[in-house]
């Protein structure tokens, strides 16, 4: 029986090839779709659950309570590991980790390259994150200072080959290190995001510091069995025991030591719960995001019930083809449930046969996938099976969902009517067809407002003004302590270049996390803030305005007392009032007071997702610079060779490594330049989906009205007026789309808006451009199909009857 | 073995009232071939669709090899149908899509005869109506005389007790007509019950009884004295 049903499957379907091409691609498309979105999921929930241990590994966040502000950053004081393994019972292993504080120059070779993709960890990191070597012993690889780690594909583009065990590299000009372990890839993706790993200093100075210098990413390995909620209490009862002890040994005042202590803790966050639900500032890479996956996996099932609906409007309007068929087999001894299963197996043929292109697709679609979003998904080895199952289980639930309505509205056919050639039931389905119509356009319509309103958010950013100017700034970090030092004879040089305008040399520049900081005013407000290294010249090289007082001079660069500069931001949040000049405020805990000399303007040096936060200006001393250069306009790319050819007088044995200051601070929008291109990709497939079955719908409407239109013809009408006709019916569905669409697209933009601290206003705009388009794709559709029957000879259509 | 004592079908829409059977009473018995005979609209192919068990009486009863079957559920009534009642109509009813073979299988299949045995079958049918040398056509390719024959052989494979025909040769010419109504009795003779709706007083010569319906009444059941064949 089984059998007699796939027949008949294959054979219908290759009778109408226009219908199963329909079914078939767009069931393809949505199942395509759904097997990235759930390679995605897997991929963002597999983020560092593959080390042996992972249940019982844990990373260590600090917290700063103050003025009811809870302020969470990933890093920790140098000695925490250390004393965690030595004091706390519950602890197995633990392990630092610091990532590299700027490019760094490398050479192997005559190579040469700048790379701040490496990190400096304890020996027993790789006891604690077991990570598979290529190459080498992971619980030894580290145990010397001259020796490090490095990743398989580093290994391959660095040293032109994976066999790299033994290799010497050049590290800053001065140092070497040599290759004692290559890692395989690994099998599941990570935080840790470094090409090598170096071997951590011992630094015997900072063992006590336990009040400062929270610079160490601290990673810990539980006992199996043992309670995260107990660990962290007795750690934090250890870390305030130290800094209390600490505090008393500085002499410092008990009041304000005990104050301190209680405004910070500790706690433990899991190793594999630090992609998705870990957001800190200073993350080593930033997290994904939940409400980003499960949109995604909305959109894909919402584009595969598109497909779907398809399907069941194509079959319900063809249903008469298939009425006779299921009334003799009924006379002959079908039964309804006999009757469903050979429908449902139809469309379980149809499913399948899409799954198979599905996952040619998605093949397809992988590349620009990973191209637009941060994963790095792929159909291997590893997940071959899973990727196999789920294929085959979307197919199924594509069967489903796209063949009982049909199986149940055909089946229900009634032998003795249909033999009669009676297919008056074919109305009952044509409501329920119209509302799925509806909804597949309501879909798209919302879809292409929240797009369009994607795109003005993004227009809106860019050219917003930022209160700063990063256009013609070249950006070049100092290499070494020399220039770090004395950067005033290159600052000078460069100057006397006609086509250079401003040079500043300073810690950092938009597009970069600030540092952080605690301030505290006289009037009692303390806060932990972003503040920023800079030279006289960081003002003019970025165009920013003052509002009061001055910036710093060359003068004050030389005078070693604290001043700070201040933005409007800060001058609000300590309730500095109408004249904040001259205000004292201090720096750390009690110490460095000095007066504000100036307060600049507000700026967004975070773009416009987040409020302008209060921002500190200290004057640059022995911290470690970049040089920025404002060029005229339209002379960047030939000053950039006098640049790099004063660079080499300089720093003789470091290349420049530059970046275009505009680039960098672009970087801040790339992430919602590429959500609106995966936007755009998916509103077009749905929207190409949804085209397709009214493309099918429409042919067989056109076909049933065969006999209407050829005797409308006959009694004098134009084609125009048919056209009309045909098209009206379309049209008025699509229209009514486009109106539930409104508020539904509005919903979804003020959504996604309410990210942004600064918004783009949602005008009429997207709305009328969405009804516009969806309606001309409706009458070319429509009217493709339209034409050809309003042209066909009407004694033609007659006499088929 | 079959009897109906009051059977009536009304139909009904929003404004009015079809009486298409009224109060009929019938008796068939074993081995009979009753040939049912009427004007367009009075009934035939109503009364056959309820013998048929293909639809339900609006009132009366009806017996069917002595089990009251006019309140049956449409699977009730579906696994009698299978198991004893042939049909053959008059527009052919072949389904396009399944080759002569499967078209003839395909009863089979649902009363679950097994595989060798429906093959047997089939074979053991199609060398009768000489049709063998067509098993792998398609419906389409075939003259409306050999449709009707494989209509014929699908209606036979299961060897129902009864056969419903409804205008077997209105589609057909006289000579292919022919054909067909030689068949039935000769199935017939060999003791089927034939019952057969047919506007041909000719056709209906090939029968032993027939009956006439007028406005959903019979009016008059003719025995016949002689036989064609």
């Amino acid at each position: 029986m089984i059998r007699n049903y796939f027949k008949i499957a294959f054979r219908s379907l290759g009778k109408q090839k226009l219908y199963a091409f329909i079914n078939i691609l767009g069931l393809a498309m949505g199942i395509a779709i759904c097997l990235l979105a759930y390679l995605y999921l897997r991929h963002e929930f597999s983020y560092d659950r593959w080390y042996a241990d992972s249940e019982e590994m844990y990373r260590i966040n600090g917290a700063f309570n103050s003025d009811g502000v809870n302020d969470v950053i990933p890093i920790t004081p140098y000695p925490l590991a250390g004393a965690l393994v030595n004091e706390i019972p519950e602890v197995k292993a633990s392990v630092k980790v610091s990532e590299a504080w700027k490019e760094t120059l490398i050479e192997y070779d005559g190579k040469r390259l700048y790379s701040n993709k490496y990190a400096r960890v304890d020996s027993s990191f790789f006891k604690v994150f077991d990570m598979p070597f290529y190459a080498g012993n992971g619980k030894s690889a580290l145990d010397k200072p001259d020796q490090v780690v490095v990743s398989q594909k580093f290994a391959e583009s660095f040293f032109g080959t994976a066999e790299a065990l033994g290799k010497v590299f050049k590290f800053d000009d001065k140092r070497e290190y040599i290759v004692s372990g290559v890692l395989a890839p690994a099998p599941g993706p990570s935080h840790f995001y470094f090409d090598f790993y170096l071997p951590l200093a011992k630094r015997a100075a900072l063992n006590d510091t336990w009040t400062g210098m929270f610079n160490y990413y601290t990673y810990v390995k539980l006992y199996p069995g043992s309670e995260r909620v107990q660990f962290e209490q007795k750690m934090d009862e250890m870390v305030k025991g130290k800094m209390l002890t600490m505090a008393q040994l500085d002499g410092a005042d008990p009041k304000m030591a005990e104050e301190y202590m209680n405004a910070i803790s500790m706690n433990a966050v899991a190793v594999s719960s630090i992609h998705l639900e870990s957001n800190l500032e200073y993350e080593l890479q930033p997290g994904g995001d939940r409400t980003y996956i499960y949109t995604f996996m909305m959109i894909a099932l919402i584009m595969l019930l598109i497909a779907c609906i398809n399907f069941m409007n194509l079959a319900t309007a063809r249903s008469a083809h298939r009425a006779k068929e299921i009334g003799v087999r009924k006379v002959i001894g079908a039964n309804r449930w006999g009757a469903s299963t050979q429908l449902l197996i139809e469309a379980m043929v149809q499913s399948f046969a899409a799954a198979i292109l599905a996952i040619i697709l998605a093949e397809t679609f992988i590349p620009i996938f990973n191209h637009y979003t941060t994963a790095n998904i792929e159909i291997n080895g590893g997940n071959f099976w899973s990727f196999g199952i789920v294929t085959l289980g979307f197919a199924f639930l594509t069967s489903l969902m796209a063949g009982v309505y049909p199986a149940i509205f055909l089946s229900g056919f009634q032998p003795v009517k249909v033999l009669k050639g009676d297919y008056s039931r074919s109305g009952e389905s044509a409501i329920l067809r119209k509302g799925l119509v509806v909804f597949q356009f309501m879909v798209c319509a919302a879809l292409i407002v929240f797009l369009l309103v994607v795109q003005g958010q993004i227009d809106y950013m860019k050219n917003k003004e930022l209160g700063f100017h990063p256009e013609q700034v070249i950006i070049a970090p100092l290499q070494t302590r020399a220039m770090w030092d004395k950067p005033e004879a290159l600052k000078s040089k460069l100057l006397q270049q006609s086509s250079i305008l401003e040079v500043s040399v300073s810690e950092r520049f938009p597009g970069q996390v600030m540092g952080g900081n605690y301030y505290e005013s006289k009037n009692g407000h303390s806060a932990l803030l972003d503040f920023n290294n800079v030279d006289e010249d960081y003002l003019a090289v970025l165009g920013m305005e003052m509002n009061a007082g001055r910036f710093f001079t060359s003068a004050d660069l030389q005078d070693t007392s604290n001043q700070y500069v201040v933005n409007e931001a800060f001058v609000k949040e300590f309730g500095l009032g109408e004249n904040p000049i001259g205000e004292l405020i201090n720096r750390g805990e009690g110490y460095n007071e000095g007066p504000i000399v100036g307060v600049v303007k507000d700026f967004h040096w975070k773009g416009f997702t987040e409020n302008i936060q209060s921002t500190v200006f200290q004057k640059i001393d022995g911290d470690v610079p970049k040089v920025a250069i404002k060029v005229a306009p339209d002379q960047l790319q030939s000053t950039l060779k006098e640049i790099q050819s004063i660079w080499a007088e300089f720093e003789p044995n470091h290349p420049m490594a530059y970046s275009f200051l505009d680039q960098n601070f672009g970087k801040i929008y790339q992430q919602y330049i590429n959500f609106g291109q995966i936007l755009s990709y998916l509103t077009l497939l749905i929207i190409f989906t949804a085209i397709l079955g009214l493309f099918g719908l429409a042919t067989y409407t056109a076909e049933q009205r065969t006999k209407e239109i050829g005797i409308r013809k006959v009694l004098g009408a134009s084609i125009t007026s048919i056209l009309q006709l045909l098209i009206y019916d379309f049209a008025r569905l699509v229209v009514i789309a486009a109106v539930i669409a409104v508020p539904v697209g509005f919903w979804l933009s003020r959504k996604w808006l309410a990210d942004f601290a600064y918004q783009t206003n949602i005008s009429v705009f997207p709305f009328v451009l969405t009804l516009g388009f969806i309606l001309l794709i409706t009458i070319v559709t429509v009217g493709i199909q339209a034409y050809r029957v309003a042209i066909a000879n009407p004694i033609k259509a007659l006499k088929e009857e | 073995m079959i009897k109906t004592t009051n059977l009536s079908k009304v139909y009904q829409t929003e404004e009015i009232e079809t009486t298409a059977l009224n109060e009929v009473n019938i008796e068939i018995k074993e081995g009979e071939f009753v040939s049912i005979m009427g004007p367009s609209g009075c009934g035939k192919s109503t009364l056959l669709n309820i013998l048929g068990l293909i639809d339900n009486p609006s009132s009366g009863e009806y017996h069917f090899l002595d089990e009251e079957v006019a309140r049956y559920s449409e699977r009730k009534r579906s696994d009698l149908r299978k198991n004893n009642i042939g049909f053959i109509f008059q527009s052919f009813n072949l389904i396009d899509e399944l080759s002569v073979y499967e078209n003839v299988e395909l009863p089979m299949l649902y009363t679950k005869t097994p595989s060798a045995e429906r093959k047997r079958r089939v074979e053991e049918i199609l060398e009768r109506i000489n049709m063998m040398h067509r098993r792998n056509h398609f419906p389409q390719q075939l003259s409306g005389g050999q449709q009707q024959r494989i209509a014929v052989a699908r209606a036979i494979v299961n060897k129902p007790k009864i056969i419903l025909a409804d205008e077997p040769t209105g589609n057909l010419d006289s000579s292919n007509g022919d054909d067909v109504m030689k068949t039935l009795a000769e199935l017939n003779a060999e003791g089927t019950t034939i019952i057969m709706v047919t506007h041909s007083p000719y056709c209906a010569g090939f029968g032993n009884r027939i009956i006439r319906l007028l406005d959903g009444k019979v009016v008059t059941e003719n025995i016949m004295t002689k036989h064609h064949i």
